[in-house]
């Protein structure tokens, strides 16, 4: 009898529970193919993607972070050279600090505002003579939109 | 009484919750390949890309203009070649006088009679604006040089695979 109150009680609380309780998120990006590069590429020291857009969606307030899968950025033709993932770096396209990508969420912004958005976000795969043999290039990113409930990250 | 009613019937059914719904609270991810390929890339830059020579006295005497430097700065990704050679068997002018009178040397090394076949300077592997000096200087014949007369030639310099 005890066991029929409780779950009545829960299905109550699921049908009543304040809507911001089921908080939903969703986000949005495109895959990104740069290339093949050139020698103006490698003159300014990589292949800029500028104004990447991410599309959000949020009924409470959000933070999205971005992290590679992979832990470099792929191995040249000739397998003589591991391309580091800090090779490739981010920032939000108002912004001017560049940041390299890592495994580890770094947060790309954060937002007490709901419904819906885009940002932005540039991105450079540097190039160096160098060291950068011929070779395919690049990483699975992970972008990542969560609730921070209290509209604080 | 009340209390006990609290955690019977509101704490035990929020507890079942958290546990059975973890995807209320569950953050959403969306994956993007970044990719690239980089291929050989060379780059080329010469400079001066004209020189001008003006031979005196001295110089139809001994039948030499004096030599002028040129430098191929080279970048690449991957090994590269570089060669000369010239455009045409004549220069441009009053009569044909043959590319074989353009000389070419690099940094110290012996001067060679340039031709319309490519020619090796140098070879090399990675290379960020590596400096190539290249010396050129032409034969004089007095008796057909004259004053007054000018003379256009293209030398053609190229970066290539090896």
């Amino acid at each position: 009898m005890n066991t029929v109150r409780v779950i009545i009680v829960s299905l109550a609380i699921l049908l009543f529970v304040p809507s911001a309780a089921w908080a939903a998120q969703s986000i949005s990006i495109n895959d990104i193919t740069v290339g093949p590069a050139t020698a103006d590429d490698f003159v300014a020291g990589g292949i800029y993607v500028h104004a990447q857009p991410i599309f959000w969606q949020s009924d409470e307030p959000w933070r999205i972070t971005v992290r590679s899968l992979d832990p470099n950025l792929g191995i040249s033709d000739d397998g003589t050279y591991i391309k580091p993932l800090s090779d490739l770096v981010w920032k939000m396209s108002d912004d001017v600090t560049w940041t390299p990508i890592t495994q580890e969420e770094q947060e790309i912004d954060w937002s007490s505002e709901t419904v819906e958005g885009v940002i932005y976000i540039d991105f450079v795969l540097t190039l160096d003579w160098l060291m950068d043999i011929p070779g395919n290039y690049g990483a699975e990113l992970v972008f990542t939109i969560s609730g921070t409930g209290t509209g604080l990250p | 009484m009340v209390r006990m009613l609290v955690k019977k019937y509101i704490l035990l059914p929020v507890f079942i919750l958290l546990v059975c719904c973890p995807a209320v609270y569950a953050a959403e991810d969306d994956d993007s390949d970044m990719s690239m390929r980089v291929p050989d890339v060379r780059l080329l830059d010469v400079e001066p890309n004209s020189i001008n020579f003006e031979p005196d006295l001295n110089n139809m005497v001994n039948g030499w203009t004096e030599a002028k430097l040129i430098t191929a700065v080279v970048s690449a990704n991957a090994g590269w070649l570089l060669t000369i050679k010239g455009s045409s068997d004549y220069w441009e002018g009053p009569y044909q006088k043959p590319i074989s009178d353009i000389y070419w040397n690099l940094a110290d090394g012996e001067f060679l009679p340039l031709s319309t076949q490519s020619t090796e300077v140098v070879s090399g592997g990675l290379s960020n604006q590596s400096g190539y000096p290249i010396n050129i200087k032409v034969k004089l014949d007095i008796s057909r040089d004259l004053p007054g007369d000018y003379y256009y030639y293209s030398v053609i310099i190229e970066l290539i695979a090896p």
